[in-house]
């Protein structure tokens, strides 16, 4: 089977790594990943400042990208939710209407799609660490996140107190209430730090940088706690398995 | 909505960058709303068939607005057969003036008051007062606050905010108690209140009290409490007058009944409240209390309008229960009072954008990370982050949004132009790529540098399409064979 | 404006709001069957009211429910009482509480005459086992005061009297409305008050305090033969 690989704006140019460790962890799954060029934004931040035209412009973008019948998957579930929002975007009985539900209807945030393959969740992948996962409100609930990493083999995954409550990012909230988004922040950082982790982990880039970002200012004494995506993760954890297992170090 | 304070919803954004920085409110804030979202967790979780009983109470709200002119009618000929006065306010200073008015032709020189957020809206007490009249608040919450000058900081407990200390120095000087102690107990501090209180509503002309459900079949106007103020202010003043916002209203005691089943576990977790009064009208010939003269006001204020918005009416759905408050990381940070009005959080900033001048309200939309928490939560199902979106689309629409501007727009500039967006990025990347500078230019939104202050940010690397390019060439295969 | 006016122009445009946006109300799923009331009904319905602080105590005979209200009357060192003035069959309430004053005669200043008052004692229409909650409602000799304002709120309820929960409440208000009325049935009784638990507050502090405004103490006797 072949997906057409969708990368958020974020991931495309200061996390690429998380958008390499999809393509390697699909492909040592048996996907084919083709990665549409051009690609630049789902449209959710001209969405969510209410610039409904200029997210229906980049939305039909997408629409000619992605267009086919192939899944799109996407490693982040603030974009997937944005493609799914797209028939929103144009009046029903439209064309771009119909095409938007049809992208809307294949498109899959990349922890759900490996839940999906076969031989899930358990791919023999393998990794000695203590991960504290973040769940990111932008992905609605889902626990794939969470049934995919607890498949690692001596992974601790260690879940917060609160574990979908905001970390406080909101895209342009972080810029236009600081202070809040910086306690929420807070808030979130100690309850992951609580857990005494190797990694965070989470299957949402901006959270990732929001909270990463914050930890790596922060300092930890003696043992940094390193962010990775859960792709990430899961890459490292397949490659352990073929030498013979990985502990983190 | 006037405050008798200074926070006035246009300061939202201000108020709550100040709010975040008070620990104190941080800390009273984080213990009330785990301590609401818990005793509401175990009561939802004990809850037999919990979601069917959601769905028929948000039935029994939308069967209310799709009917409502009709219903507002039948509520007024059944309500007047039962004795009561029904009376129509445009705006608040009609109500006003039809309460100022009530009180005046009974000669009411004492009032007391059950919490309603709708009085608080319609800034009835400085009215009466104006006349001469005494206005108690007679819950304890709003009582605390009214002695204290200051407006509720939570629908369902205004005086949050108020440490034990607070309340006993308060009533020390308010209620000119010279001997109170710093160190009095809450027990103790209550019993002052209730004895305080009591003296009132013996001696109240009017009682005042909002409506939490008017039944249109009936004429009835239903009110949940727990402390027995508002059955006090209904049963012993001669006169009550019952406040209500025209969306209050329930087509059928069957409605009603399905309501109760679920507010007062939405709202504090208990299976019902300490008192529910069902009352249709004034007393019957032969009962000893009980008003005598029974009035209900039904006010639009600005709801007529919303209710003509498809999308944006579901706010008119809400009971007031307050659990996308408690649920929301945002209002659990700043609190009530940030929001400067007497609705607060996620439906707060709905309804004051709905119900206020815009330009009064710009930031209120924005204050949200559209996490979704208050729309997991809420009973209604009322999905508050799309009708934040909308507010915020509408804001642009009509030119009065500001700030999301620049960064914005530029950005969804450069995305659907590629190349402009790759030299840009490319740009950045070759004179500074570990984003020291570009995030304090000048002009920028002041935001972006604190953001890169307090978060290390990601430097600008290689793109990832270039990587999987040069990576597919050294594999010397152009695509992955698939299963 | 007059007032009138202001009531046509309301009506008009919340009528004008829905012409132009109907709003459809898909049919609810159906109500969940209550629960119905077992041979178990006072053991149930104790469990429910522990939480709540109100003890319920069981009576199988009239006099055993004097002897209950007497008990309760000394625990709370009552010396003022007042009551509604239908009590059940064969029930000497006065002969039970000799040792106390009754109040009577309440009329004009109802709620002054109550607030001296240490005990109010009445008889519940109905009771509801899901919240534990108490129907009373008002009327000549069935004072809403009684159960308000004294410190000590007794209730009997007979076992004829328990119901599910709430929802019975539609059909058991419409059995008591007023024949004069215009009401399907009649008119509603001015005032029905659903009582669960005793008056209680957290606003300082969420710390729980009973007895703000209302009674502090409600006590629940059982009449089991009624």
């Amino acid at each position: 089977m072949r997906i057409k690989l969708m990368i958020p704006c974020l991931v495309e140019d200061c996390l690429p790594e998380i958008g390499l460790a999809v393509v390697s962890v699909l492909e040592r799954l048996g996907v084919g990943v083709d990665h549409p060029q051009g690609q630049t934004c789902c449209g959710q931040m001209a969405f969510k400042t209410g610039d409904a035209a200029g997210a229906r412009a980049q939305a039909l973008r997408s629409l000619d990208l992605f267009a086919g019948t192939d899944p799109v998957v996407c490693p982040s579930g603030s974009c997937t939710k944005m493609l799914r929002t797209y028939p929103e975007l144009f009046p029903p009985g439209t064309p771009d209407h119909a095409r938007a539900l049809n992208l809307a209807g294949r498109v899959f945030e990349f922890c759900a799609f490996v839940l999906a393959l076969p031989g899930a969740p358990d791919f023999g992948a393998q990794l000695n660490a203590r991960a504290a996962l973040h769940r990111s409100c932008q992905l609605d609930g889902s626990e794939a996140p969470q049934k995919l990493l607890s498949a690692v083999r001596g992974l601790t995954l260690l879940e917060p107190e609160r574990p979908e409550r905001c970390c406080g990012f909101g895209g342009l909230f972080s810029l236009q209430f600081p202070a809040v988004s910086e306690s929420l922040l807070e808030d979130k950082a100690h309850e992951l730090l609580a857990l005494d982790p190797d990694i965070l982990v989470s299957a949402e880039p901006s959270c990732l940088m929001n909270i990463g970002g914050y930890l790596a200012r922060l300092g930890r004494a003696g043992r940094p706690v390193r962010a990775l995506h859960a792709a990430q993760l899961l890459d490292l954890a397949l490659k352990g398995a073929l030498t013979g297992g990985a502990s983190w170090s | 909505m006037v405050l008798s304070s200074s926070f006035t919803p246009r300061n939202f954004r201000e108020q709550s960058e100040k709010a975040s920085h008070d620990a104190r409110l941080r800390a009273v804030l984080d213990h009330a709303t785990r301590y609401f979202m818990a005793k509401r967790g175990a009561a939802l979780d004990a809850f037999a068939d919990c979601e069917v009983h959601f769905a028929r109470a948000r039935s029994a709200r939308l069967t209310a607005l799709s009917r409502l002119p009709e219903l507002l009618e039948q509520l007024e000929q059944s309500a007047t057969r039962a004795g009561t006065q029904v009376h129509w306010a445009t705006d608040a200073a009609q109500a006003r003036e039809i309460i100022t008015g009530i009180a005046q032709g009974c000669g009411a020189q004492v009032v007391v008051k059950g919490k309603s957020m709708i009085t608080e809206e319609i800034a009835l007490n400085p009215a009466l007062q104006a006349n001469g009249t005494e206005v108690w608040e007679t819950d304890l919450g709003e009582f605390i606050v009214q002695l204290a000058g200051e407006p509720p900081s939570h629908i369902i407990a205004p005086a949050i905010h108020k440490s034990r200390a607070d309340v006993a120095a308060l009533f020390r000087e308010k209620l000119g108690l010279a001997d109170l102690d710093d160190g009095a107990s809450i027990p103790e501090l209550t019993l002052l209140a209730r004895q305080a209180l009591r003296e009132k509503f013996l001696a109240a002309d009017l009682g005042v009290t909002g409506v939490n459900i008017a039944v249109a079949e009936t004429g009835s106007v239903i009110l949940v409490e727990n402390e027995g103020n508002i059955r006090m202010s209904t049963t012993c003043p001669p006169v009550h007058v019952a406040v209500m916002s025209l969306e209050k209203v329930a087509a059928s005691l069957e409605d009603a009944a399905d309501i109760l089943r679920v507010l007062p576990r939405s709202a504090t977790g208990q299976k019902m409240s300490s008192y529910v009064s069902v009352l249709t009208g004034p007393r019957r010939v032969g009962e000893a209390d009980g008003a005598r003269e029974s009035h209900l006001v039904i006010l639009d204020n600005g709801r007529s309008a919303v209710l003509a918005d498809p999308l944006l009416r579901e706010a008119l759905l809400c009971f007031r229960c307050g659990a996308c408050l408690n649920s929301c990381p945002v209002y659990q940070t700043i609190g009530g009072h940030a929001y400067g009005s007497v609705y607060s959080g996620p439906i707060g900033a709905l309804l004051s954008s709905l119900l206020l001048p815009p330009e009064d309200t710009r930031d209120l939309p924005f204050g949200c990370t559209l996490c979704g928490a208050c729309k997991r939560t809420c009973p209604l199902g009322i999905d508050h982050p799309k009708l934040l979106l909308r507010l915020r689309e509408r804001g642009l629409e009509s030119g009065r949004a500001d700030s999301p501007g620049f960064a914005s727009a530029a950005h969804t500039f450069l995305s659907l132009h590629p190349l402009a967006y790759r030299l840009a990025v490319g740009a950045a990347r070759a004179v500074d790529p570990n984003l020291d500078l570009l995030p304090r230019l000048p002009g920028l939104p002041s935001g972006l540098a604190n953001f890169a202050d307090t978060r290390q940010l990601p430097e600008l690397k290689r793109p990832f399409s270039a990587q999987l390019r040069d990576n597919r060439k050294k594999q010397g295969r152009k695509k992955q064979g698939g299963a | 404006m007059s007032r009138d006016h202001v009531r046509q122009n309301i009506l008009a445009a919340l009528r004008a709001g829905l012409a132009a946006a109907p709003l459809c109300v898909p049919a609810p799923p159906a109500r969940p069957a209550s629960l119905p009331v077992g041979p178990d009904a006072w053991t149930v319905l104790a469990e429910v009211l522990a939480p709540l602080d109100v003890r319920l105590r069981l009576a199988t005979t009239p006099a055993e429910a004097a002897q209950h209200v007497a008990d309760i009357a000394r625990e709370r060192g009552a010396q003022r009482y007042a009551r509604w003035s239908e009590m059940p069959a064969g029930l000497d309430m006065d002969d039970a509480l000799a040792g106390l004053t009754r109040v009577t005669n309440i009329g004009a200043g109802c709620c002054q005459a109550l607030a001296q008052v240490d005990l109010g004692l009445t008889l519940a229409q109905a009771a509801l086992m899901d919240s534990g909650s108490l129907v009373l409602i008002a009327g000549p000799g069935r004072e809403r005061a009684v159960s308000l304002l004294p410190p000590t709120h007794v209730c009997l309820v007979p076992r004829r009297a328990l119901l599910p929960d709430v929802s019975a409440l539609p059909e058991l208000l419409r059995a008591h409305a007023d024949a004069t009325g215009q009401f399907p049935g009649g008119q509603l009784p001015s005032c029905l008050n659903l009582v669960t638990g005793p008056s209680s507050t957290a606003d300082i502090e969420l710390v729980l305090v009973r007895g703000v405004h209302g009674p502090g103490a409600l006590d629940i006797v059982g009449l089991d033969w009624a």
